[in-house]
């Protein structure tokens, strides 16, 4: 019975950790996707590259948390810096001095 | 750490939401006409005066100066925020009395007379053997439908003549462009637009300094317009009318002199947006356009900034 108690709890983690994992290198192709779009736009942020590298550099080290957060975090900016582009595509007139 | 970078995003959005909703709000159907209006001037040759659009900017660009600043005459803005501030001018003066540019621009003459593998030099490549012609540039090349700035025209020299290209930004060609810069003094700029490539160029250019960018969404306006002679922590920020015609700068936090490709990448970063490559569409269609904006302004470069 605690053989199994033990298998089960090693089971459980294991699995968790590669649920976490999976999201979060999903969360960073996620991420890398958007800034690409952003990057076509002409409106990527520079702050955007380095939470990749650093999501990227925490999967390696096995921080899963800290990697999905800074992936997370990653894919917002990008999300926004697209935002901001189409924002700028029919709003730039706005800020021509009459 | 993270929490900071959790937080600047979420405030970026907050403010990208808000003044979205300002805008609409305040004058959907002014927008609509304007984008209307230019989108009539960008696309259709027939009937539309791309020069007549263009004196309109310059026209309505220099009165928002004259405006803001009524007690300065525009012109003086070929010398940045020292036109503004009188003993920040009074520093700026002595330190120009002997200038950190100077040994630059004896580097840039010696670099400028360099003979080629083949034999050409420099002033085989430009009207007037290169001396006094940097107020012609940037210009548009109607035949390879760009804009020439004054260092990619250097570079294309040199690649016209068998030699690699120069780094762009700061080094020798920063140099060469002062030399040539200083022969050039107090010649008035008047950059044309010769068709509608060119005038799409401009609209690119100025669609550019118009839009916000970065993290901090800011655009240029934002800074070198809207609060053009406030105070950013210590510095007193400049008008963007005039701000090609010292180029290129020395600048003290630099150390040496850079092209205006260096400061727009710096003004990208300031506002962390990912800078563009130097020489890059992007650039020469903005160099372009805010040096249109300075028409009858003096070349006076180089020059220095703190």
């Amino acid at each position: 019975m605690k053989t199994i108690k033990v298998f089960l709890t090693v089971a459980i983690y294991l699995f968790s950790s590669m649920v976490i994992a999976n999201s979060a290198v999903k969360t960073i192709e996620a991420a890398e996707l958007a800034r690409a779009e952003a990057i076509e736009l002409g409106f990527e942020w520079s702050t955007t590259v380095k939470l990749i590298e650093q999501a990227k550099a925490s999967v390696e080290s096995g921080d899963l948390k800290e990697a999905e957060k800074l992936a997370n975090l990653a894919l917002t900016e990008a999300n926004n810096s697209i935002k901001q582009a189409k924002y700028a595509d029919n709003n730039w007139q706005d800020n021509v001095p009459n | 750490m993270y929490s900071i970078f959790k937080k600047l995003p979420l405030v970026s959005l907050m403010i990208l939401l808000t003044s979205c909703a300002q805008e609409t709000d305040q004058s959907q159907s002014d927008v609509t006409a304007e984008i209307q209006a230019e989108t009539v001037d960008q696309n259709s040759s027939a009937g539309v005066s791309f020069a007549d659009n263009v004196a309109s900017d310059i026209k309505r660009f220099k009165g928002y100066f004259v405006e803001k600043f009524p007690s300065i005459d525009v012109y003086e803005f070929k010398d940045g925020a020292y036109a503004i501030d009188e003993a920040k001018r009074q520093q700026w003066l002595d330190i120009e009395e002997f200038p950190p540019y100077e040994f630059s621009i004896e580097e840039g003459e010696e670099s400028f007379s360099e003979v080629f593998a083949n034999g050409k030099t420099y002033a085989d490549c430009f009207e007037n053997g290169g001396v006094g012609v940097r107020q012609n540039f940037p210009y548009f090349d109607t035949e390879s439908n760009q804009v020439i700035t004054l260092e990619l025209a250097i570079n294309q020299c040199r690649q016209a003549n068998g030699e690699e290209p120069l780094a762009y930004g700061q080094g020798e060609i920063a140099n060469i462009s002062a030399y040539m810069a200083y022969t050039s003094r107090d010649k008035k700029f008047d950059i044309q637009v010769p068709n509608e490539s060119a005038y799409n160029a401009y609209l690119s250019g100025k669609k550019f300094y118009y839009s916000k960018r970065g993290q901090l969404n800011f655009s240029c306006a934002d800074c070198h317009l809207k609060i053009s002679g406030s105070n950013l922590r210590a510095e007193l920020l400049s008008p963007g009318i005039g701000q090609t015609t010292g180029m290129p700068i020395y600048r003290a936090k630099w150390g040496e002199l850079g092209t205006i490709g260096h400061r727009y990448k710096e003004c990208n970063l300031n506002v962390r947006a990912q800078p563009f490559d130097y020489q890059s569409e992007a650039y020469r269609n903005l160099e372009y356009f805010q040096t249109i904006m300075s028409k009858g302004f003096v070349v006076n470069g180089p020059s220095s900034r703190r």
